[in-house]
């Protein structure tokens, strides 16, 4: 098939429709917490059976894409991580969007999405064998460090005291501790419930804590006669009472060519990084946006500002989750290896149409390889489009009274973790850790790191104890394969790095005395 | 006169589905009918779910729905089957997790708490090395084993996952000692083997039928008492001489009491979608053996692995 033929096929009336119709989809799953991308791309796998096959994969590479990034828009405008990959949005996004720039930190949002996203995809169609193949050098002590070095994070999302930050951290540790041991399948900590053999899911703690918890403290902190008389404050005062997110008069709604300029080479480490992250099995968007994160916080020139609302900040974790999906789609295309959940049903869907992912995919079915490359870059630009035509309407819900935002989320996550499993239970657990993420927050203790090591704390553990059951058998293995080493070092530097920058800075002033 | 017209209209809105029922009351099904899964959505087993369904709801001509209830190893999704009333309008997907379930102590539910329906595809397990592999036969792989007790790293989907299960099965049967190595799932586990970190798996023979054929993986031998469809050529252990027979099995299940007319309703339902094209093509693109076996059969089957499992799993996971 030439390329003419492809392009016109991409762009036919029907498979742009179905592709359109997959990014509404993805926007309002991914804005709401609890339905996640796999959830939405694995309903509708069964789809593939009557639609062509650009038609049917343009809808879900659709929904995969726009999730990912819709994630963010209620991670920047709610604090609660539409879904897990936007969670590293929420520790500077809403920083930015309460400081009064709720159309900016959207438009921060969608842009880099789109930029990281066509990073990723130029990655997958430039070096896809490569990454692929980079990614398979990872075994267990190398997801155990990338592990570390991601939890190493906690230190810097602990805002003003790291070790309320730490304790916290080890708190979700703890919890990550509950269940069947990856390993040796030993029940712990689950006196004798069933419901309690695979642990706590953490999505439902997740929007707990971000979601319900935040809400309550919003609640908390709305005096009740503003509550009670909100109409006719309204008329009173000609503006909402809605002090929870305000746009200020004449606030910059986008950033300058020259700002996102500044932020390129945060950006293009950002993207490289997150696709290799997404190229390897087992880890995404969320793990990606995470290690990007620290790893900026570390050598930008902005470093000073991340966690606290930096904007380079918040567009590094929105450029590193969508190019995750680049890299996720090399293992699966080249490999026939899911990079992450949704690309695993995304094989399923490629198996339906008789195309079989794997180097023989690229000999034998150019065309299918083009056609899906193509549609990754109609899926971008579409969410270009259609994401800044959202964010007027999105920011318009910034506008009602806080009382009615706040009832609105506790009821939402509520229904979004029984989403999940359908599990009552987990509408208890979201309950819960969303009173303790209340007292925890009053009490000036970070929400972040309880989340981070429940993504990071099984990960460390299973992978600690494999590499320990492979040979050598010994802790020499960790210093002597070079990624683990690199990733060691790395740890070492997000660790030490600022408190021995604090030592030069003050020898420096007490020589300058 | 407005307001009479409202309020009679009212009526026969609020009254219309009284009769509906009354006239429909006595044939299955009135309502509409939820297939649980006792996995995720996006496994084999959720796709099984919505394979089977679509051609049951045009049969049965009301809405047939999966509900995904995942958790401890398929026990919550299965025990919650079991529970429900035993009128046809809660079906269990019953894979071959509901013969370990319970030796496994991840819920108290056995193949006895359902009225089997039907067993429809299997899928065997296989030893896989990589393709530049010096192990090449099921004896090479055994002689390995035997000059290295312990040693010869064997990845698998989980700890007692069926494919754990089924390597300390082929241990037992070959009088050898695996250093098995437990990963989330079967494709971390294929990922390990293609880096060359370890040097086997044990996983489902169709879950690696991608990297077979792009020559990266290969097949030493499937678990299986036959040969497997999709590669007829891979030899089987047992013609080595190691009396092993491990297959994922998938079924569906209504609970136990379950009356006649409901059960033959929903089995005729099930064996006409069964047999439909889009069924039998998802089986063919994902490397599944069709294996229809209804009724009394499927719970002979079921309760013999059940005894298989129960033997072995408190042996082999030590408790």
């Amino acid at each position: 098939m030439d390329i003419g033929l492809i392009i016109s096929s991409i762009l036919s009336p029907n498979v742009l429709l179905f592709t359109v119709a997959g990014i509404l989809l993805g926007m309002f799953i991914g804005a709401m917490p609890g339905l996640s991308a796999t959830m939405g791309v694995a309903i509708l796998l069964p789809l593939t059976f009557w639609v062509e096959p650009s038609a049917g994969l343009g809808m879900l590479l659709g929904i995969y894409n726009s999730a990912i990034y819709a994630g963010g828009v209620s991670a920047i405008l709610l604090g609660v991580p539409g879904t897990p990959a936007s969670i590293a949005s929420t520790f500077d996004g809403p920083i930015i969007s309460k400081g009064g720039h709720p159309t900016l930190a959207l438009w921060i949002n969608t842009v880099f999405s789109v930029i990281g996203g066509l990073i990723g995809i130029l990655c997958l169609i430039i070096a896809s064998f490569p990454i692929a193949r980079f990614a398979l050098r990872f075994g267990p002590p190398e997801y155990t460090t990338v592990a570390l070095f991601g939890l190493s994070m906690m230190v810097a999302v602990s805002g003003k005291s790291v070790a309320k930050g730490i304790f916290v951290g080890f708190l979700g540790l703890a919890l990550s501790t509950v269940g069947m041991d990856p390993m040796n399948g030993v029940k712990r900590f689950t006196f004798g419930k069933f419901i309690l053999i695979d642990g706590f899911s953490f999505v439902p703690i997740m929007i707990g804590l971000f979601g319900v918890g935040e809400a309550l403290k919003q609640l908390s902190e709305t005096p009740a006669v503003k509550v009670r008389f909100v109409k006719k404050l309204e008329k009173e005062q000609k503006t909402t009472v809605s002090d929870f997110i305000q746009e200020e008069k004449g606030a910059q709604k986008r950033m300058t060519l020259r700002e996102v300029w500044a932020t390129k080479w945060s950006i293009l480490v950002t993207s490289i990084i997150s696709v290799f992250v997404g190229a390897i099995p087992g880890t995404g968007g969320d793990i990606a946006a995470i290690v990007s994160w620290t790893q900026c916080k570390n050598f930008s020139k902005d470093k000073e500002n991340y966690g606290k609302g930096s904007r380079e900040a918040l567009a590094v974790t929105c450029a590193a989750n969508n190019a995750s999906i680049g890299g996720a789609m090399t293992t699966m295309l080249t490999l026939g290896i899911p990079g992450d959940s949704v690309t695993a049903i995304l094989i399923g869907a490629l198996m339906m149409y008789n195309y079989t992912p794997g180097p023989l995919l690229f000999s034998e079915h150019k065309d299918m390889v083009i056609i899906l490359f193509g549609l990754l870059v109609v899926c971008n630009i579409l969410i270009l489009l259609l994401g800044n035509l959202g964010s007027k309407i999105f920011s318009k819900f910034t506008k009602l009274p806080r009382a009615w935002i706040s009832t609105t989320i506790i009821m939402f996550s509520l229904v979004g973790s029984y989403a999940i499993q359908n599990s009552v239970f987990d509408v208890f657990v979201c309950l819960v850790a969303g009173i303790f993420g209340f007292f925890l927050s009053k009490g000036g203790f970070p929400t972040g790191p309880i989340v981070l090591a429940l993504i990071l704390g099984e990960m460390v553990e299973s992978n600690f104890v494999r590499s320990m059951m492979l040979p050598p058998g010994t802790y020499s293995t960790f210093f002597v394969r070079p990624i683990s080493l690199v990733l060691i070092i790395l740890t070492a530097v997000s660790l030490i790095g600022p408190a021995v920058i604090k030592l030069v800075k003050k020898s420096k002033e007490r020589k300058e005395a | 006169m407005k307001k009479g017209f409202v309020v009679l209209a009212l009526a026969v809105l609020i009254a219309a589905p009284l009769f509906a029922e009354g006239a429909t009351e006595s044939k299955f099904p009135t309502k509409s009918i939820s297939i649980v899964c006792q996995a995720n959505p996006g496994g084999s087993s959720d796709l099984n779910c919505r394979t089977i369904a679509p051609g049951m709801e045009e049969i049965l001509g009301v809405p047939v729905t999966v509900e995904n209830r995942p958790g401890a190893g398929g026990g919550i999704g299965i025990s919650y089957a079991a529970a429900a009333p035993a009128d046809g309008y809660v079906i269990g997907h019953l894979p071959v997790d509901v013969a370990q379930i319970k030796p496994a102590g991840n819920a108290d539910v056995t193949p006895e708490d359902f009225r089997v329906l039907a067993r429809v595809s299997t899928h065997p397990a296989a030893i896989i090395v990589k393709a530049d592999s010096p192990i090449k036969t099921t004896e090479d792989f055994i002689a390995y084993a035997k000059s290295n007790p312990g040693k010869v790293s064997v990845g698998n989907s989980g700890t007692g996952a069926v494919w754990h299960l089924a390597a300390c099965q082929f241990e037992q049967a070959a009088d050898i000692t695996l250093n098995h190595i437990p990963f989330e799932g079967a494709a971390p586990s294929i990922t390990a083997l293609m880096g060359g970190h370890i040097d086997a798996i044990c996983a489902s023979a169709a879950e690696v039928r991608a990297q077979i054929q792009s020559g990266d993986l290969r097949i030493v031998c499937v678990l299986s008492a036959e040969r497997f469809g999709l590669f007829p050529d891979v030899p089987t252990a047992k013609e080595a001489g190691y009396d092993i027979n491990v297959l994922c099995w998938l079924g569906f299940g209504v609970p136990a009491g379950t009356p006649d007319d409901v059960y033959n309703t929903i089995l005729d339902a099930m064996r006409t979608s069964y047999q439909s094209e889009a069924y039998q093509n998802m089986l063919a693109a994902n490397g599944y053996t069709p294996a229809w076996l209804e009724g009394e059969e499927f719970q002979k089957y079921a309760m013999e692995e059940f005894e298989i499992y129960n033997e072995l799993i408190p042996r082999v996971l030590g408790y």
